[in-house]
């Protein structure tokens, strides 16, 4: 099962939560989902959104700015 | 004493500046989570023993101090980033939120406000003078007189102000007197994050496709409600609690209606079941577009309503009350014996404006 990746970079909120949750509904049970962005915000919403609707954050890194976000998909 | 809330304003010539893109957090979305902010508090030494005469410190929406037999002095701080691109109704929605901390201790006698702006230098003057208008238009038509205030350089534009509130002490009600048994109302619905989120997205290309399959005339509706629901004071709500023996009280803003309705919980030692959410006509729909926690209670407020807790044979005449002064108000729960939590029913009835 391919990884799928998603860039919400720039986008101001709540567009890199509803893109998040877009994509997600467009995806199999099972299935990985990185999501790239930008700022401690939205760091810490797309990880409370995905855990409050049964997802595993599988892995979340910070570099600078810029953020990594690992979901499998309930 | 009435309070109408349907103000409009021209929209000003030749400025594109948009107030809400200066911005990354808008309203009291940028409120520091409760958590941290106890965090800061505890670890700055500000919590602790103030002495008797100090009667609310920074648990509660105002800090109140008794200066004198049958004298308190009341005093909050509230400011915080734009939530629309009109100056004057930003200005409006910051008034709204300043002086509710006051009447949500059922205070209504306001004596001084102070503003506080900050503002980048590539914002037009014109923007901060509508926002310093509409702040000094609405506390001036609350009573509230704005007699002063600082303003400041800063990379995001932010709005808001100091009240001063005077009272018997006596007669102040407090977020930490609910009681076993007391019924919970909320005089305005919630759901202004999704409702001001479409606002601000309904403005850019990739939030049009993002609201594609929203009716136009939901969103609108929504938005109308929400700016509605900011602007129109809390004073009245004050005066009716000044009528009725309410047990508590507090407004709902960035905490959010589970975060203030614990804070009750746990201030007065009970716990507190929400059976029913009034929410804005739209805001369902929206919130679950962006992935926002309004129907479990979540969802951070800005300039909301008042979250009362009343003994069930006073209820009648407090909404009674309300009725008089033309205050919406929505049965929200009720509050029962324990230890400081909030529950949202999973089966909780969710009531969207008409």
């Amino acid at each position: 099962m391919t990884t799928e990746k998603l860039v919400v970079k720039g986008k101001m909120c709540p567009m890199p939560v509803a893109f998040t949750k877009r994509k997600l509904e467009s995806m199999a049970a099972g299935q990985l989902l990185e999501v790239v962005g930008e700022g401690e915000l939205e760091f810490d919403n797309i990880q409370r959104w995905a855990k409050n609707n049964g997802h595993d954050v599988v892995q979340a890194s910070k570099s600078g700015v810029e953020f990594r976000i690992l979901i499998r998909k309930h | 004493m009435i309070y109408e809330s349907k103000i409009r304003v021209k929209k000003l010539k030749n400025v594109n500046y948009r107030l809400t893109k200066a911005v990354q957090v808008h309203g009291c979305s940028c409120k520091l989570p409760q958590y941290q902010l106890g965090r800061l508090l505890d670890n700055a030494g500000l919590i602790g023993d103030f002495g008797e005469d100090v009667l609310a410190g920074p648990w509660e929406n105002s800090s109140v101090v008794k200066i004198a037999d049958g004298v308190a002095v009341l005093n909050t701080l509230d400011f915080f980033t734009p939530m629309v691109d009109e100056a004057e109704i930003q200005g409006r929605i910051a008034g709204s939120n300043v002086t509710s901390d006051i009447y949500a201790l059922a205070v209504t006698d306001i004596v001084s406000v102070l503003s506080i702006m900050g503002f980048p230098e590539d914002m037009p003057e014109e923007l901060a003078v509508g926002m310093l208008k509409g702040f000094g238009d609405f506390c001036r038509e609350m009573g509230a007189p704005v007699v002063g205030g600082h303003t400041i350089r800063n990379p995001w534009p932010i709005i808001g102000g100091a009240a001063t509130g005077i009272s018997d002490p006596e007669k102040i009600v407090y977020t930490r007197g609910a009681k076993a048994g007391d019924q919970l109302f909320l005089t305005k619905p919630l759901g202004i994050a999704p409702a001001m989120a479409a606002y601000r997205l309904r403005k850019e290309e990739e939030g049009k496709e993002l609201l594609k399959d929203i009716p136009e005339e939901l969103i609108e509706a929504a938005v109308n409600e929400a700016i509605d629901v900011m602007i129109t004071s809390n004073k009245p709500v004050a005066e009716a609690m000044q009528t009725v023996p309410v047990h508590a009280a507090t407004d709902v803003t960035g905490f959010g209606l589970t975060g203030h309705a614990g804070n009750m919980a746990m201030l007065s030692k009970v716990d507190i079941v929400i059976d029913q959410l009034a929410v804005i006509r739209g805001a369902p729909v929206l919130a679950d577009l962006f992935g926002y926690p309004l129907l479990t209670g979540e969802a951070k407020e800005t300039a909301g309503g008042m979250l009362i807790a009343v003994a069930k044979e006073d209820a009648d005449d407090l909404l009674d009350e309300l009725e008089k002064r033309r205050v919406r108000h929505f049965k929200l729960g009720y509050v029962i014996k324990g230890n400081g939590n909030v529950q949202v029913l999973k089966n909780a009835k969710i009531m969207e404006s008409e």
